[in-house]
């Protein structure tokens, strides 16, 4: 056998920018995690052009999920007009040729950077989020080779004991964006650096969700109809962000995750984190035709 | 549109595979439509190089083996093609490997022809599953299914692709099978 028989003719580069082992191995890993849910299986994350730490994970995945009928959306901490987001869409329209949208109902592969959409994503949607950190156990175990040791032993009694260390010290669980959450029952996660509000977006969700962090090299994932459950303790409840009551400045609307902007003073203005969700209240009260799709939180609580 | 590169006939099939692979996989016990029938179109989405096979079928085994991929026993393989018709087949891929507990991804994962709608009647219930699921299936000897909860310590286990005419039906390891 020779090398010649294993490759195909010339191209510029292709199709998704990732070659075909590349492909593979994401492919071979992607099965893996979603058979495992919430197991962080080891791969071989690929050189993209982009930094590592910019989303290079999420884009792997995304690479290899493109196909031209795709329809992307890019979501950076909520919005879809931040550098990193228009960029991502960008490249993969040039190397996936596929459509773009801003509108959570209208994409059929969205790539987040910490936010889940406030609109339910549907079955046949997929959503990958970029993470950084995929460990929820660096805090309390640095050492990943033990960290392995305990996740196989589900062995997550530090953690336990982390977050009721801040509850002694500050009454309250200080864990801001990337909660533990268990999964399946086995496994725990770090959903990504995404809000308190967004973690239970993930509890028996109708979408397929993929995790991806390139520079720690590792997949996972929590499929559809999965239990995900954020650690917390029988007497004292998980609590999400208390942004229920708060209007935003753009559309007016209340109820939904917002980003607070800091003004002169010490005071501070709200704006609403799905940024096109935002819009659409907007277009909609201009009399534009828009639809929206369910949402997971209802007058600010979560609908179930 | 700007497109930089145009997706050849490969890239199609390959990428139609997979999907077919990981929305069997993301909804356990779903018959999801094949854009080619067989094995090999599914396999070699997956194996290459990197990695080892074991199967039965020379014609299979060949074309596998001409991607790179290393040959293996059935309990060293990472992909296993294979059928469980009968009592022997099943006592045979029960050597498969079901993966180690800091590793659990290196757990076989198992391709077996077989038809669905009638014979074994299954319930399936787990994660991808909202509620319960129901699957028949003939073509596996009904032996395999307590092979497979005996083999299985969650989270190790095999992950499993029934490949009937033109659909595949996948069974991860956290589905958990009853024959009813």
């Amino acid at each position: 056998m020779s090398l010649a028989e294993l490759t195909a003719p010339w191209q510029r580069f292709n199709y998704g920018f990732l070659d075909e082992s590349a492909k593979r191995e994401i492919r071979r890993k992607t099965l893996k995690a979603i058979a495992v849910p919430g197991y962080q299986v080891p791969y071989a994350s690929r050189e993209v052009p982009m930094a590592r730490g910019w989303g290079t994970g999420g884009l792997q995945v995304t690479l290899t999920l493109l196909k031209p009928s795709s329809v992307v959306k890019v979501i950076d901490q909520g919005a879809d007009d931040s550098v990193n987001a228009v960029s991502i869409r960008k490249f993969l329209r040039r190397v996936g040729g596929v459509a773009e949208t801003l509108d959570t109902t209208a994409a059929t592969l969205i790539q987040s950077r910490h936010r889940i959409p406030e609109e339910k994503l549907r079955a046949d949607q997929v959503l990958v989020l970029q993470v950084p950190d995929p460990e929820p156990l660096r805090a309390v175990e640095p050492d990943i080779s033990e960290a392995r040791h305990m996740h196989a032993d589900a062995d997550y009694g530090l953690l336990w004991l982390k977050l009721y260390e801040q509850i002694v010290r500050s009454g309250r669980i200080m864990e801001g964006a990337s909660y533990p959450s268990l999964v399946n029952g086995r496994h725990v996660i770090s959903p990504s650096p995404i809000p308190r509000w967004d973690v239970p977006k993930l509890h028996q969700a109708d979408n397929l969700t993929i995790l991806s962090a390139g520079r720690e090299k590792r997949i996972y994932a929590v499929p559809p109809h999965t239990d995900v459950a954020p650690l917390a303790f029988d007497d004292i409840a998980y609590r999400v962000e208390d942004h229920a009551g708060i209007a935003c400045e753009r559309s007016g609307v209340k109820g939904y995750f917002l980003n607070e902007l800091p003004k002169g003073g010490g005071a501070s203005v709200y704006e609403m984190s799905d940024t096109h969700f935002a819009t659409k209240h907007i277009q909609k009260r201009e009399g534009e035709a828009v639809s929206f799709g369910a949402t997971y939180y209802r007058k600010g609580s979560l609908a179930r | 549109m700007d497109a930089l590169v145009t997706p050849t006939a490969d890239d199609i099939r390959t990428s139609e595979a997979f999907e077919a692979l990981m929305w069997a996989l993301t909804r356990p016990g779903t018959r999801e439509p094949l854009a080619a029938p067989g094995m090999l179109p599914l396999a070699t989405n997956l194996v290459d190089r990197e990695t080892t096979f074991h199967a039965t079928d020379a014609t299979l085994a060949a074309a596998l083996a001409a991607t790179g991929a290393r040959p293996a026993p059935i309990g060293a393989a990472e992909y296993v093609f294979v059928p469980l018709a009968d009592d022997g087949d099943v006592t045979r891929a029960a050597s498969a490997s079901v993966g180690d507990p800091l590793y659990p991804d290196t757990a076989a994962t198992i391709f077996a022809p077989a038809s669905f709608g009638a014979g074994t009647a299954l319930r399936l219930t787990g994660p991808g599953i909202r509620g319960e699921a129901r699957l028949a299936v003939a073509g596996i000897h009904p032996s395999f299914w307590a092979a497979r909860a005996k083999a299985a310590r969650y989270p190790l286990g095999w992950d499993l692709y029934l490949v009937g005419e033109g659909e595949v039906v996948g069974l991860p390891r956290s589905t958990c099978v009853e024959v009813i």
